[in-house]
């Protein structure tokens, strides 16, 4: 073949390789006779749940990486929060003369700040409110650690010597006025900073309480800072963070034991109401859908486009406990409800776009008295995976269900939601596609 | 020259798909979809619809042009569209490209040559979408999308034989087999927005694959070498389409039209000519067969002229022009349709044997036209690129 006929075959060559796709012109008068009916079908409890129970007991105060302080707060409630520092620094960089960094052992801490973040927006009081700092002396258990006890751990219950952290020594008292600031400011002096240095110490720890009647502060992060005069330049004082290496908090009285009777998800430990989904074989239908279709409504797991529970959310049984701030709520699969409450979840039905749970935001007005408001919490995965008797995203079809708070523990505050047999009881809403098969013309 | 050469190129490139694709009509829709004509670029550029051209061919509907390949070949034609769709006030453009026929042929005595061929018959690649609300309890309204896709086809794989009876005369004859399979995805989905929540689409898809058997016949005569009367009858076995696995609808069984397709070519002047060529097709049968819709018989004709006085690099540089226009069978949006349309195009004969006969040769051959049914309006650039290489 001649040179100059080369370039012209490859070009039709790649012509005709690149030849094929899959795209196809659109138009939007109806051509077919595909008329698919979308209907919804709401059940009543009794005909879609049963057996709802509240187990609480999930999670710990330290699980959640925040504080709580309290002082006769609505019932009563009292919370201190408890904390333990970290190593002191034992060198600091300093520069020299030429601006060159060295590092210097010798120095000396001679003071430190705590600073707490809180959360004002419960605080009824926004008058002057006693803050004390204590050091506690008594052996304790970040991880166990109750009102009642210093640890429990390994199946050894030590009590405090005295409920709410045992015996202290105040180092602090100091009165924080709560407008327009978020931070309080502790300052230590240099024997309190030397007394809370030997980490070898277990009853190591600090005590924060508010002494002030009527507050609750939720503390969302804890910093401590230590003042360090390098040997080398004594007239400069550096400011050097040192880890908060546990924060807790114990509070009193705990949250009453719920009576079955209404639905609970949250707290700290978590509460999570369980039941058990019986979906009918077929739906209850009129008119239209009837038409279409055979009635009642065969419930099938490629009709369903969407199932959720209504639930009304309903006052706070006890006042100290309620939401402050928007929870999150979601219902997930439990996977071996014989092994209650210990039993496995679901990994989250709904994720955002960051991967993390996506659940249903409830404001806290709805928890207060008159803010009663229908919360709608989608279950589509586990109604269709319970209808298709197949697994759904990783998990095996589970009846038994758990309504509990987003990434629990989260919040000291637990929602409550009517149970059945009340006014506003759980509904369960069922969005449905029918269609007729689809065929050649 | 030069000026030609880099045209010829343009219009090969162009010819390349802008976007991916394989549907070119919305009126596909309409029945069992859009029938393809098994023509090869220089036969679009000369308002060809189907038989009867001076010269060698190898298309699945004239079994009888291949008579003349005197050595082994390969031809292979690729069809790209522009199409303009309107329907009411809306306005879209798609770009779709289809791979309509390929053909191998290999003379198995000095008058006979076997060719194997495959092309499309019918084209089914559309989508429907409309937009409609919902009144659901709770929700004022509820806007929902929904859209149906249908996907595939009905191709035909066939082994022919031409024969030379005579140097006047020439006779050919395939069989085959009807093949393809289509998929239809209908889905609704919902304005989670409005809804609040999230509420998941509703699908339902089915599949189907096809069977079938078709024969053709058809004969070429030769008069002096300047004039050339081609006519075939192409006949379908029922059309079955067997349901996927899933897939809840009955098997369906399409009675298929019997088609003629005659053509005329006839020499002006050593380096003129003209033909001309009609297609007829009944299609009445697999409209009886239609659950929805109708559909009768279809006539096409065209004709076009071809200059082969220009080169390229001392190679031959026919240039071509024609007109066609062609029913279509199947009634869409409650009425017949019909595609009618000016065509241009160009070839090249890279390499020829001393005899004459083409070892590579390219066509090329590009269509303005429009269709229209209902409130549906199309216009369309058509690109179709041949190539053939033989002697292999």
């Amino acid at each position: 073949m001649k040179r100059p006929t080369l370039p012209w075959l490859a070009l039709l060559a790649a012509a005709t390789l690149t030849g094929c796709g899959d795209e196809s012109p659109m138009v939007t008068t109806p051509l077919t006779t595909v008329d698919p009916l979308t209907f919804e079908v709401r059940l009543p409890w009794s005909e879609f749940a049963s057996n709802l129970r509240i187990v609480g007991g999930y999670g710990r105060p330290v699980q959640t990486g925040t504080a709580l302080l309290a002082h006769e707060f609505d019932d009563g409630l009292k919370a201190r929060t408890l904390l333990r520092l970290g190593a002191y620094p034992t060198s600091v960089e300093v520069a020299d003369s030429l601006g060159t960094r060295q590092v210097e052992s010798d120095i000396s801490i001679i003071s430190g700040s705590l600073w707490l973040t809180v959360d004002t927006t419960e605080t009824r009081d926004l008058g002057a409110t006693g803050v004390r700092l204590d050091r506690l002396l008594e052996p304790w258990d970040a991880r166990t650690a109750t009102w009642a006890l210093a640890s429990d751990s390994a199946g050894v219950a030590v009590p405090w010597s005295e409920p709410g952290g045992g015996a202290v020594e105040t180092l602090r008292r100091l009165s924080w006025l709560p407008r327009g600031r978020d931070e309080i400011l502790i300052g230590l002096d240099s024997v309190a900073i030397a007394l809370l240095g030997d980490t070898t110490v277990s009853e190591r720890g600090l005590m924060v309480s508010i002494e002030s009647p009527g507050n609750r502060l939720h503390v969302s992060r804890v910093r401590m800072e230590v003042h360090v005069v390098p040997g080398s330049n004594q007239d400069s004082t550096l400011v050097v963070p040192v880890d908060v290496a546990d924060l807790t908090y114990v509070y009193t009285p705990s949250a009453a034991p719920p009576s079955d009777v209404h639905f609970r998800a949250g707290g700290v430990p978590a509460w999570r109401s369980l039941f058990t989904l019986a979906l009918p074989p077929s739906l209850p239908a009129t008119g239209r859908v009837c038409v279409r279709t055979t009635c009642p409504v065969p419930l099938t797991s490629a009709r369903v486009n969407h199932a959720s529970i209504l639930l009304t959310t309903r006052p706070t049984d006890q006042a100290a406990f309620a939401p402050s701030d928007t929870m999150g709520v979601e219902f997930r699969g439990v996977l071996a409800p014989e092994l209650l409450p210990k039993s496995p979840v679901t990994d989250p039905l709904f994720v955002d776009s960051l991967g993390l749970p996506a659940g249903t935001a409830v404001p806290a007005e709805a928890f207060r008295p008159g803010g009663s408001r229908l919360v709608e919490i989608p279950v589509t995965p586990i109604v269709r995976s319970l209808l298709a008797g197949a697994s759904f995203r990783g998990f095996r079809p589970t009846p038994t269900v758990a309504l509990m708070e987003l990434r629990e523990p989260t919040s000291f505050a637990f929602a409550s939601f009517v149970g059945p047999g009340h006014a506003g009881e759980p509904v369960l809403r069922l969005v449905l596609t029918i269609s007729d098969p689809l065929g050649l013309p | 020259m030069r000026a030609l050469g880099r045209l010829f190129a343009l219009g090969a490139f162009v010819s390349l798909p802008g976007g991916a694709a394989t549907g070119q009509s919305a009126l596909a829709a309409g029945g069992l979809g859009m029938p393809i004509d098994p023509v090869d670029a220089r036969g679009r550029a000369l308002g060809s619809v189907g038989v009867g051209l001076f010269g060698t061919g190898l298309m699945p509907g004239d079994p009888a042009g291949a008579v003349d390949l005197a050595a082994p070949t390969i031809t292979v034609t690729l069809q790209s569209a522009w199409l303009e769709l309107r329907e009411g006030t809306n306005a879209s453009t798609v770009e779709g490209s289809r791979f309509p026929a390929l053909g191998v042929s290999y003379p198995v005595s000095e008058r006979g040559v076997v060719t194997l061929t495959y092309g499309g018959v019918l084209d089914q690649d559309w989508t429907q979408e409309r937009l409609d609300t919902l009144h659901l309890e709770g929700d004022a309204v509820l806007p929902v999308v929904d859209r149906f896709t249908s996907d595939g086809g009905v191709a035909a794989a066939r082994v022919g034989y031409a024969h030379r009876l005579s140097p006047r005369f020439a006779v050919g004859a395939a069989v085959g087999l009807l093949t393809g399979s289509s998929a239809r995805l209908f889905t609704r989905t919902f304005d989670t927005l409005a809804a609040d929540v999230d509420i998941a689409a509703f699908g339902s898809s089915a599949r189907w694959t096809y069977s079938g058997t078709t024969l053709t016949v058809g004969a070429l005569a030769d008069i002096d070498d300047v004039v050339r009367i081609a006519g075939s009858f192409t006949w379908f076995g029922a059309l079955e389409a067997e349901p996927g696995q899933g897939t809840e609808a009955a098997a369906r069984s399409y009675d298929m039209p019997l088609e003629f397709r005659a053509g005329v070519s006839g020499r002006l002047s050593p380096s003129l000519s003209v033909a001309l060529s009609l297609a007829w097709a009944d299609w009445s049968g697999t409209g009886e067969d239609l659950a929805t819709g109708s559909a009768g018989s279809t006539l096409g004709f065209g004709g076009g002229v071809e200059w082969e006085g220009a080169t390229l690099f001392g190679k031959g540089l026919p240039l071509r022009a024609g007109w066609r226009r062609s029913e279509l069978p199947f009634e869409v949006f409650g009425a017949s349709a019909s595609e009618s349309g000016p065509s241009l195009g160009v070839g090249l004969l890279l390499l020829e044997r001393a005899d004459g006969l083409p070892l590579a040769r390219v066509d090329f051959g590009a269509e303005r036209g429009s269709r229209s049914a209902g409130p549906v309006t199309e216009h369309f650039w058509r690109s179709t690129v041949s190539f053939r290489v033989a002697g292999f």
